[in-house]
């Protein structure tokens, strides 16, 4: 009789957990999918020019389901594909830009896991200010300094990893050399992150653009 | 009285620099201020309401299965704190990351369940939720300001001093073990003058 008693117990207990998260899961579920839905945007803003027009499209045989493709003052700019990678802790799912050539124009992460204050640099932007004159001024938007270096290179060539200095600590010179050799800062402690965004960027990204230009599409 | 009170849990009982306590929670997220502000804040919202429930149907548990059902309480709370995290504060969501469902396991909730809400009523619950949760955030604030600043120079995400050279080493684990040993040194340090007295 006593097992029945716990059982009894531990149903009503359950009964009532999943009634509380029933109920808030179904008044939070439109905000949460408003709010994913505006990552997604406000991502494929970014890795374009501004004042771009985006059109989606639906891939087919060796494209994914959906891409992008943006013009801006009737000039084709270029592509733009989700992909993701295996990070530290969970898949890192990116949004990149590149142009018909396969030079990267913008790259966003949309998603990520990993360790914070480590993987999870891969979202972090440098302010010019201190805690002193910075903390109530008016804070321009800044995109993240980790994606921002991947603009200009070459998707379609092995993307290198240059350890030490962090890119937002160096100077322009040295900025355009990493360009030149097509190679990326890692973030201080989180190789394996940093890796993981490269991953997403190469991996099918270059297939993607032979298909669409041997399908003579966009051009 | 609730000067006493929160005296007792800042202070006298604090959960992670007197208890040692939700270590490993403390470890992960007090690598920035605004983590450690965020985590400490939904992890009292989680152990007020917690304590206020438990306390509420304490008599109604048996004994044999009562680690289960404030297990289950807690993760209930840890959900709807997500959901409306993900909802609300996604920004805040993104960076605490794997750590806000990691808070069911958090050891001060489990541990002020079974030591406190399951033996006293519901208003000294709701108390004692409250003042360990403020407790555990400004620990965690102690902490973070300290790691935040040696390892990445950075104070709230703003630059902190000109031409300090950031170590890395105390935003990885070792330097979360390190900064945890040094404030609770000086704690113990400070209490143990006190005592002396």
């Amino acid at each position: 009789m006593e097992v029945l008693k716990l059982a009894v117990v531990l149903t009503i207990v359950a009964l009532f957990a999943g009634l509380a998260i029933g109920l808030t899961y179904s008044q939070t579920e439109d905000q949460i999918a408003f709010q994913e839905q505006k990552a997604r945007e406000e991502a494929l803003a970014a890795v374009f020019p501004e004042g771009a027009s985006i059109e989606k499209h639906q891939g087919g045989d060796r494209l994914p389901t959906p891409y992008w493709t943006a013009r801006k003052d009737d000039q084709f700019v270029g592509y733009a594909f989700m992909d993701s990678a295996r990070g530290y802790a969970n898949y890192i799912k990116v949004v990149v830009g590149v142009d018909a050539s396969g030079t990267i124009i913008g790259l966003t992460v949309l998603s990520q896991e990993e360790t914070p204050g480590l993987g999870s640099r891969v979202l972090e932007t440098t302010s010019p200010y201190y805690v002193w004159n910075g903390l109530f001024a008016e804070r321009e938007k800044v995109l993240p300094w980790f994606t921002s270096q991947f603009h200009g290179l070459d998707v379609r060539e092995p993307i290198g990893i240059e350890k030490g200095t962090e890119w937002h600590a160096l100077s322009e010179q040295k900025r355009e050399e990493l360009e030149k050799r097509n190679e990326v800062t890692a973030i201080a402690g989180a190789t394996i992150s940093t890796r993981a965004v490269i991953d997403g960027v190469r991996a099918h990204i270059p297939e993607y653009i032979s298909a669409i230009s041997e399908q003579g599409e966009e051009q | 009285m609730i000067g006493a009170e929160l005296k007792r849990g800042i202070v006298t009982e604090n959960p992670i620099l007197i208890l040692a306590l939700g270590l490993c929670p403390s470890l992960a997220v007090s690598t920035s201020l605004v983590n450690g502000l965020g985590m400490g804040l939904a992890a009292t919202f989680v152990l007020v309401a917690s304590n206020i429930i438990i306390s509420l149907v304490k008599g109604f548990i048996p004994e044999k299965v009562r680690i289960p059902c404030f297990i289950v309480v807690i993760a209930t709370f840890v959900t709807i704190v997500q959901l409306v995290m993900k909802a609300y504060l996604p920004e805040l969501n993104a960076s605490l990351g794997i750590f806000v469902p990691l808070i069911v396991v958090n050891c001060v909730i489990l541990g002020r369940a079974e030591a406190f809400a399951s033996k006293n009523n519901l208003f000294r619950s709701l108390i004692d939720g409250l003042v360990m949760g403020l407790g555990f955030t400004v620990a965690l604030c102690i902490l973070s300001v300290f790691r935040e600043v040696l390892g990445s120079n950075k104070l709230l995400g703003l630059k902190f001093l000109p031409g300090f050279q950031p170590m890395s080493v105390f935003i990885l684990a070792p330097g979360g073990f390190l900064t945890i040993a040094f404030v609770m040194g000086i704690v113990n340090y400070v209490r143990q003058k006190k005592e002396a007295k």
